[in-house]
């Protein structure tokens, strides 16, 4: 009887090893999949990689051959050689003595096999006008205003938070005309501070989610 | 005797099937729920999607948390060309949009959440917004660092 029992375990046990074997090579399959995948990524941005750079920051340090800038408080070191081209914030050419801490910079240029950035020109800007003010918020239309062009927006994962939103006649608006908006409407907005109004935002763009054609919404843009 | 042995290998019998049954039984108990979690897997659960809604209601900058991938161009690169075509990856048919300092440019990713959208790059810095919003009304945002120059670098 002890015998007829391991005779019935041994044929019991193949399935658990076939089960287990068929996860394994599952999993596998799967290692194999992310290697492909990160292969061809990492080929693709070798091939992107030896292309030119750019770096922007405020300078806070500035050496014989070396400009310490920091952006978003993450500094960075260009390094600059005789061939660098220095242009102005009038676009002129310029030097490297007359660049100074404080002013912000665009640096182009190329990063060497160790990383390090070496500028091929350098332009002073004013970072102030290249910021982007946007914000685009997924949100439901709670309250219209009848007597201005003015609706408040919840955001849909932030109920805490909600927006008074400003529309004119350069506002666009994908599918719908402005007129039909309606209140409980989930949208998508492209919005910027009013900088006259506190709390209050401008809308560039809106883009309707409830319609069936704002499901295949198209290119275009807001200007 | 023979009788014995008959009863015996009845008894061994039924005691055999009754352990391979019960075998059975606890394997199956084992593996169902790793079925099930990989069918769950795709349509995230309601925790899935509180978890997720902590994520995106603060949008991190190139975060890996983000659900949105670019694959090109690379991050601070000087393209000479003003029309580029921004490529890359996010949950299966999101709304993407992608907002430069003065236009903006939309469009939804395809059933396998690839998208390419042509926008349009003001000369110098860009700081492009790229934002995707899955049918889950999840949103992710990245920025993208983009330079469009003629000069000869």
């Amino acid at each position: 009887m002890f015998l007829f029992l391991i005779l019935l375990f041994s044929f019991i046990s193949p399935p658990q090893i076939f089960s287990q074997e068929a996860t394994t090579v599952t999993d596998k399959t799967q290692v194999i999949l992310d290697k492909v995948k990160q292969i061809v990524i990492g080929k693709e941005t070798t091939i992107i990689s030896n292309g030119p750079k750019s770096l922007v920051g405020t300078i806070t340090q500035i050496d014989n051959n070396q400009i310490t800038v920091s952006y978003k408080n993450e500094p960075k070191t260009v390094a600059v050689t005789e061939e660098t081209v220095f242009i102005d914030i009038k676009r002129n050419k310029t030097k490297i003595d007359n660049l100074k801490s404080g002013q912000d910079i665009l640096a182009m240029g190329y990063f060497d096999q160790y990383d390090n950035f070496e500028a091929k020109r350098i332009v002073v800007t004013d970072l102030k006008t290249v910021e982007n003010k946007n914000e685009i918020i997924l949100g439901k239309i709670v309250d219209i205003s009848q007597s201005s062009p003015i609706f408040v927006l919840i955001p849909i994962k932030n109920k805490d938070n909600q927006y008074q939103i400003k529309t004119d006649p350069k506002t666009e608006i994908l599918d719908k005309d402005i007129d039909k908006l309606k209140s409980g409407q989930k949208i998508v907005v492209i919005i910027q501070p009013d900088p006259k109004i506190a709390k209050t935002f401008y809308v560039s763009k809106i883009i309707t989610l409830d319609s069936p054609t704002a499901q295949t919404p198209e290119t275009s843009t807001n200007n | 005797m023979i009788k014995e042995l008959f009863l015996a290998i009845a008894l061994g019998s039924i005691l055999g099937f009754g352990v391979t049954g019960a075998f059975f039984a606890l394997n199956k108990n084992k593996t169902t729920p790793k079925q099930n979690l990989s069918e769950i897997s795709p349509t995230p659960t309601i925790t899935e999607i509180q978890m997720s809604t902590e994520v995106t209601t603060t949008p991190a900058v190139s975060s890996t948390e983000t659900s949105i991938n670019i694959t090109s161009p690379e991050n601070n690169a000087v393209v000479s060309n003003s029309k580029i075509s921004i490529k890359g990856d996010s949950k299966p048919n999101s709304l993407i949009v992608i907002s430069t300092p003065t236009k903006t440019f939309s469009d939804k990713a395809n059933a396998n959440g690839i998208f390419s959208i042509s926008i349009e790059l003001d000369s110098g810095f860009n700081l492009i917004k790229i934002n995707s919003i899955d049918p889950e009304d999840n949103q992710s945002e990245i920025e993208l660092n983009l330079t469009y120059s003629t000069a000869k670098i």
